[in-house]
């Protein structure tokens, strides 16, 4: 096991620059998520943390070694591709065998390690099956077992769910995420779903066009987004962002919403974020009419029109309420995000949690 | 495409009469190797079947036909695996070692200016340097030959092949530990099997149906089946019937590989056009 | 064979930067110099040799080959040269006119396979045979069918009243049957191109225009044409190149006779080299016919990339 600490890291194809710079420490043991829309430059980070891509400027280090001229092979890293790439004419032994059989180890030894992964990746019945016979879920597994058979110092993902169907994909986040609580191996997450990231990671990367735009917590994330990028990609619904300016300790919109905001500068113009699920029907509220009702029968989601202002509200309640009707929306002033809609960053240290 | 039945008959009718188009002229010169030249001459529809024409082509004293049949074996069998190996590596370098754009271009468009000229105007130019190195009249010589005609065609087939592997499997096996000869050895050969196998199987028929430049770089001893096909042919007085029979010995491999590899050939064939 | 270099060229995804350490430059030089070693002193110095031997008069004095150098002497003679003259025409003719009847029969027929359903892997399989067998073997079939005296041909044509014709031995119709020989050998090269082209063209489409009230006839003039077009470029093109080349069945069949009608480039190619012996003069034909092959490469490929003829 080990840490990866990314300095600087740039790359370019050409005069295309895809990761401009970019500082990411992963701690020993931390399960490390990379999220972003594609072509973030996140894949090409964790495909250079692998080796399989060259850095054009910075370093990275895994342990205590610059592996920036280190081949693959002595990385001592290992990945999970987003198809899998199992060989397709080797059998599930073989598939997470050949790593050692590569390294020269001794055939019990492959066989026990090869064992030993099989049980803990319940693959045991199946060692002899070839991948075409495997299920999607199976197969999702076999090449994590390809991964842990090495106890490498560092796991790397790329986008590994991607290719699972929804409910397959809960069920192999649970997996993974207990594989890592069990083994404690660093690890390397690359995934464009946030919700993804939100449940497993210890630590989250939000990228955008090749740079970092915020690290931290899942929860910190949440509470605390840098910049509206970060507050738009993480938590699902995406947050209301209402634009108006803020005059005498208030927030004031065009649509007719008023919230105090506490001590803050009077600006003449400012981004109001709210999460959906921080949002209240209260008859003190600002009028809005309802444009659609969806049931999931846990939750229930209105989108709503306040005054030409589009805005998601989501409850823990059964509604009676039909689209075309009016309600009354209060935004908790204690999670209120500000912004500025130039820079996007966000306006003075509001406290975000209650 | 299909459907329309009540038109089935008709385009069975027309099928039946193009199949009759190809086989009746290979059926009959088959049956006339089994002709006296007399029957031949007198066109009867029915015959008593003679072995004496394949006699005379494969075990007299003034026949080669044999020698010649070992001759296109060997060559066969020696230029196509030089030929494949050489491709297979080729094709891989050029689709998976990240040449620059520019050598990839230059060489696959030498292959193809290459692969239009006619054998005989390269005949010319490999007899001469054959006869300089001493290699005329040898089977290294047509064996270097045939590998290098071959080439461009097994070339462009290996690329697609190659080209149909995943590049992640490629990466899988970088992450775990492979070099170079084993990412080659152990997952692309594997997986490109059944089409190393439709080009060497046309490879192979190539070879053994070249004749301009067998023509030109072989006497007597080394002479291939179809110069000694063409031999009777350049006779004053044609031995039809015997040229009927070496006729027919010479398609067996041709009806061999159809009966037993016919999705190979056909592989093989449309790939290295369409794709 | 365009397409598949149009392939490898696209392939690497991310071309330049990549990580590379020393055992990967060294496989990738492996990997490849046994190919640039065949094509170097196969191709590319042979076509070297009979460049300079163009411009060279090679004559033998006590088995010592002597070289003396005479200039564009060879170039010059090429214009003079009627059996030249008649290679290169007749070469045409024979290409065009061969390819246009096995892409036509070709076509037709791969049309008709796509329309039944059981037996089509057997009249596939009949078909392909042409393709395997060796040039000289259906130079020697055919020379046996249309043989004057005992020929299938003519007795078939017998039956139906027709006198019998010296196919092969009449300047009138020796080219056009080395052209019909050539059908025969290579239709179904067409035909399996065109039916695996068929076979792949998405079936929505169809039952689209058939939605739209199109006949069969309509379907093809107005959805399989235009969708087989890369597939017929491509195989007219491929089928034009190894058109040129023919040699086998010309030196069975007529051996370029009677007079020059069936005098193919090629076969003046052999003549003068091998059977005269000019080895400078040859060579001279040789570059000219490796120089107008090239310029027809060139032209192909300009006019499929305006065609945007890819596959």
């Amino acid at each position: 096991m080990a840490e990866v600490q990314i300095r600087d890291a740039r790359k370019s194809y050409g005069a295309v620059e895809v990761l401009r710079g970019v500082d990411v420490e992963v701690r020993d043991g931390e399960f490390v998520a990379l999220v972003g829309p594609s072509g973030c430059g996140k894949s090409t980070l964790l495909r250079m943390i692998a080796g399989l891509e060259g850095i054009s400027g910075g370093e990275i280090r895994i342990g205590a070694r610059v592996v920036n001229d280190i081949p693959p092979k002595q990385r001592d890293v290992a990945m999970v591709f987003q198809n899998y790439a199992l060989y397709p004419h080797m059998t599930v032994a073989k598939n997470m065998g050949f790593s050692l059989k590569l390294a020269g180890k001794p055939k019990d030894e492959i066989d026990r390690r090869v064992a030993a992964a099989a049980e803990i990746l319940d693959l045991s019945t199946l060692l002899d099956r070839l991948p075409r016979q495997l299920s999607g879920g199976q197969r999702q597994r076999v090449a994590m077992g390809r991964a842990i058979v090495r106890n490498p110092r560092v796991f790397l993902f790329d986008e590994p769910l991607s290719n699972l169907d929804a409910k397959l994909r809960v069920q192999m986040r649970a997996e993974i995420k207990a594989l890592h609580q069990r083994l404690g191996t660093t690890t390397v997450y690359v995934t464009h779903d946030q919700v993804e990231a939100m449940t497993m990671a210890d630590k989250i990367v939000v990228m955008r066009a090749g740079v970092v735009e915020q690290v931290g917590s899942p929860l910190d994330l949440y509470d605390h987004p840098a910049n509206m990028f970060v507050a738009g990609f993480i938590g699902s619904p995406a947050m209301n962002f209402i634009e108006g300016h803020i005059e005498k300790g208030r927030f004031i919109s065009g649509c007719g919403l008023s919230v105090a905001t506490g001590p803050t500068a009077d600006t003449a113009r400012a981004v109001l974020g709210i999460r959906p699920e921080h949002l209240t029907l209260d008859p003190a509220g600002t009028a809005a009419t309802v444009v659609v009702v969806e049931q999931t029968g846990s939750e229930t989601l209105l989108l709503l029109d306040m005054a030409g202002q589009k805005l998601t509200y989501l409850g823990r309640d059964r509604l009676p309420i039909r689209p075309g009707e009016t309600v009354h929306i209060l935004p908790d002033a204690t999670r209120l995000h500000l912004f500025d809609p130039q820079s996007g960053h966000r306006l003075g240290d509001r406290p975000g949690t209650a | 495409m299909s459907r329309r039945t009540h038109s089935a008959l008709p385009v069975h009718i027309t099928l039946a009469i193009g199949a009759a188009l190809v086989l009746v002229p290979i059926i009959w010169t088959v049956a006339a190797g089994f002709r006296t030249q007399i029957s031949l001459l007198m066109g009867d529809v029915l015959f008593t079947p003679i072995g004496s024409n394949f006699a005379e082509v494969l075990w007299s004293k003034t026949s080669d036909f044999l020698l010649n049949y070992r001759n296109s074996i060997i060559v066969g069998i020696a230029s196509t695996l030089l030929c494949v190996v050489v491709a297979t590596l080729a094709a891989f370098s050029l689709n998976r070692m990240r040449w620059p754009a520019w050598t990839v271009h230059l060489f696959l468009a030498w292959t193809m200016i290459f692969h239009m000229i006619p054998p005989v105007a390269l005949a010319s130019a490999w007899f001469t340097m054959a006869r300089a190195v001493g290699l005329e009249n040898t089977f290294t010589g047509l064996i270097l030959a045939h590998a290098t005609l071959n080439l461009p065609m097994a070339i462009w087939l290996m690329a697609v092949f190659v080209r149909d592997v995943p590049k992640e499997l490629e990466e899988a096996a970088i992450m775990d530990g492979a070099d170079t000869p084993h990412i080659l050895w152990h997952v692309i050969l594997p997986l490109i099997t059944p089409g190393l196998a439709a080009t060497s199987i046309l490879t192979f028929i190539f070879s053994w149906n070249e004749f301009a430049v067998a023509l030109t770089l072989t006497m007597k001893q080394t002479a291939t089946v179809p110069v000694a096909i063409a031999k009777f042919a350049q006779d004053f007085e044609i031995q039809y019937t015997q040229m009927a029979a070496s006729a027919a010995l010479a398609m067996v491999p041709a009806i061999l590989v159809l009966l037993v590899a016919q999705r190979y050939i056909v592989k093989g064939l449309t790939q290295g056009a369409v794709k | 064979m365009a397409a598949a270099q149009a392939q490898i060229q696209s392939s690497p995804r991310r071309p330049t930067q990549v990580f590379e350490d020393r055992g990967q430059r060294l496989w990738r030089w492996l990997t490849f110099s046994p190919a640039l070693a065949m094509m170097l002193a196969l191709s590319v110095l042979p076509i070297a040799n009979l460049f300079l031997t163009s411009f060279q008069n090679i004559t033998w004095a006590d088995g010592q080959q002597v070289r003396t150098w005479v200039g564009l002497t060879h170039y010059q003679a090429l214009f003079s040269d009627s059996l030249f003259g008649a290679g290169i025409s007749n070469t045409l003719i024979f290409a065009f006119g061969a390819v246009a009847g096995q892409m036509v029969l070709g076509f037709a027929m791969a049309l008709l396979c796509t329309k039944i359903v059981r037996g089509r892997v057997l009249y596939r399989a009949i078909f392909i045979l042409p393709i395997l067998i060796p040039g000289i073997v259906i130079g020697a079939i055919w020379k046996l069918m249309l043989n004057f005296d005992f020929g299938l041909v003519n007795k078939a044509l017998g039956l139906v009243g027709i006198l019998p014709h010296d196919w092969l031995g009449s300047p009138e119709t020796a080219l056009f049957s080395v052209i019909v020989v050539d059908i025969w050998h290579w239709t179904p090269f067409c035909f399996l191109l065109f039916l695996a082209g068929l076979e792949s063209l998405p079936q929505d489409v169809f039952e689209a225009a058939r939605m739209d009230g199109a006949g069969a006839w309509q379907e093809l003039i107005y959805v399989t044409l235009p969708l087989m077009i890369p597939t017929i470029v491509v195989t007219f093109a491929f089928r034009l190149v190894l058109a040129f080349k023919v040699f086998d069945e010309v030196y069975l069949l007529t051996s370029g006779g009677p007079g020059t009608s069936t005098e193919v480039i090629s076969f003046t190619l052999y003549q003068r080299f091998f059977t005269e012996d000019k080895a400078g003069y040859g060579s001279a034909m040789s570059v000219t016919v490796i120089f107008l092959v090239s310029l027809l490469l060139v032209v192909a490929l300009s006019a499929r990339r305006r065609t945007g003829a890819t596959s």
